[in-house]
């Protein structure tokens, strides 16, 4: 496939605040295809999740800009990004609790005006996720963590988007659970192309699964690679996976 | 037996009258659920769409429920400029300005009523006024049944509305978790206005339907007020399924204590539950779920 197929989310120089003028975010720049998966690092407010909501239109974004494909997407809509293929997945449960998890996925395509190709998608992700098939009449609140999850993601795939930005996949749930949540997001991205961008507090299992990492700090990215090579880096050990990285000396900067 | 027989009669009694009550504390629970503001000023729309079946009843000499058929889109509209002119304008202020501006409403409204239509008793009249019918035994009088009937059809097809349709769907969504719809592309501003609008309508039924079963004045909202918030109070607040369970209580309970206690303890025994819901179950009837729809 010619590499114009592939879709590209970038940003450049990005500067993001919530309140004017009290800036999180210092001249992110990065760059993912739909044929990667990038993961944010980073202690506690560094800016990680700013960083989904300023590509959301979330956040008020003083200089810099987002780009999709070339498209200025700076400073649009949350409706209009998710109709030119960027969903957004928010950190903590978002389900609709008393709603049944079918609802929960037509949700997902209220902005699209043919209900017949919501309910085929909706087809594809219980193909995808058979067990949200299998409770697709229970009420979303009596699913697992980690089953919410899948009904999460699911809910954002009814929009056919080309990128997925998530924030904390894996939060809250157990190691096995977790395990498969990192699966099921390769497999998106192997299986739909879709570019994942993705916020996670666990750090190694997060870069195990990416292609790209970015170690954000103050707002600043202060580290990028591929998810092996920061894996390895004894800096990025010692200073945000806790710890010296095994048998590495410990040396100052 | 005798007695049991009389109590029998009175549990109709009160279920047909909490079928009505229900209408009436729907429309205030659906707004706590989804705007998250206490509508004070409900009972007041409750008055204002009696008084106006009862005008359409008079000029077009309507069957009081054909006359909804004008009244439930006139009060439909009233709800949206309630919300446009009211609410919407204090919508980053404290909510006690919001209540504040609703007890403002109450004042308008009810003077403008008095102004309209005199503060004298007035009725509604239907040609089945007065009449009644009997089965197995029992007392059924017809204009409290047929208000029971239309009760149970108007709340029938909201709860259809709000689990089978997109924009119902779309509402309760807002309702349980504002912010995702949000991000999911609904427009929470209107699926508020669409709120009120439906909660206008209720309240017009609700009136409507009680406007045919006693007389009333311009003043009387203030005890169906009481009513109101006792149901909807015990029934959780925002719940909608819980208000039509606990209309129902508070009908029967009513109706009970009219008779063995004395004609004027009615309200008092709504009163009561109320006090007693939010000492020892604040969450109402159907438990810590609650404020969802």
């Amino acid at each position: 496939m010619p590499i114009s197929e592939t879709d590209i989310l970038s940003l450049n120089d990005v500067e993001a605040s919530y309140t004017k003028g009290v800036k999180i975010l210092h001249a992110i720049s990065l760059k993912i295809t739909q044929k990667e998966i990038a993961c944010l690092i980073g202690p506690n407010g560094a800016g990680k999740s700013t960083v989904l909501k300023a590509i959301m239109g979330l956040t008020n974004v003083e200089s810099g800009s987002i780009n999709l494909n070339g498209e200025d997407v700076t400073d649009m809509k949350p409706h209009e990004i998710m109709h030119r293929g960027i969903s957004y997945v928010p950190q903590g449960r978002t389900i609709f609790p008393e709603m049944t998890v079918w609802e929960n996925l037509r949700m997902g395509g209220f902005i699209l005006k043919d209900k017949h190709l919501v309910e085929n998608r909706i087809q594809e992700v219980f193909d995808m996720f058979p067990i949200l098939y299998k409770y697709r009449n229970q009420k979303a609140y009596a699913l697992s963590g980690g089953e919410q999850q899948m009904i999460e993601m699911g809910r954002v795939l009814i929009l056919d988007p080309k990128f997925m930005l998530i924030d904390e996949p894996s939060i809250g749930l157990a190691p096995k659970v977790r395990k498969l949540v990192f699966e099921k997001i390769i497999s998106l991205n192997r299986e739909k192309s879709i570019g994942i961008l993705m916020v996670e507090q666990n750090a190694v299992q997060g870069l195990e699964a990416s292609d790209l990492g970015y170690v954000l700090d103050m707002g600043r990215v202060r580290f990028r690679g591929s998810g092996v090579e920061l894996l390895k880096d004894i800096r990025i050990h010692r200073l945000y996976l806790g710890g010296g990285g095994k048998d590495q000396p410990k040396t100052k900067l | 037996m005798k007695s049991f027989f009389i109590f029998a009669q009175l549990l109709i009694n009160g279920v047909l009258l909490g079928g009505v009550y229900a209408v009436m504390a729907s429309g205030l629970s659906l707004i706590f659920g989804v705007v998250r503001v206490l509508q004070i000023s409900h009972s007041v729309l409750i008055i204002l769409g009696c008084y106006f079946s009862y005008s359409v009843n008079r000029t077009l000499s309507l069957d009081p429920i054909l006359s909804l058929l004008i009244t439930m889109p006139v009060m439909f509209f009233i709800g949206i400029a309630v919300y446009r002119l009211v609410v919407a304008p204090l919508k980053d202020a404290p909510p006690v300005a919001a209540l504040l501006a609703f007890f403002g409403l109450i004042l308008a409204l009810e003077n403008t009523i008095g102004l309209i239509w005199t503060t004298n008793y007035n009725a509604i009249h239907s040609v089945y006024q007065g009449k009644s019918f009997l089965l197995s035994g029992f007392v059924f009088s017809l204009p409290k049944t047929i208000a029971f009937g239309m009760a149970c059809l108007v709340i029938f097809t909201l709860l259809i509305f709000l689990r089978n349709t997109e924009t119902g769907r779309a509402i309760r969504a807002v309702s349980q978790d504002r912010d995702t719809a949000q991000i999911l592309g609904v427009d929470v501003d209107r699926i508020f206005v669409i709120v009120f609008g439906i909660s206008a309508t209720l309240a017009a039924v609700g009136g409507s339907l009680m406007g045919m079963i006693y007389s009333f004045y311009p003043s009387l909202h203030w005890s169906w007020l009481g009513v109101v918030f006792s149901v909807v109070i015990l029934g959780g607040l925002g719940q909608v399924g819980g208000a039509i369970i606990a209309a129902l209580i508070i009908g029967v309970a009513e109706i009970l204590a009219a008779y063995y206690i004395g004609a004027a303890w009615g309200p008092f025994v709504a009163f009561a539950i109320l006090i007693i819901t939010l000492v020892h179950r604040p969450q109402g009837l159907l438990g810590t779920k609650g404020q969802r729809i």
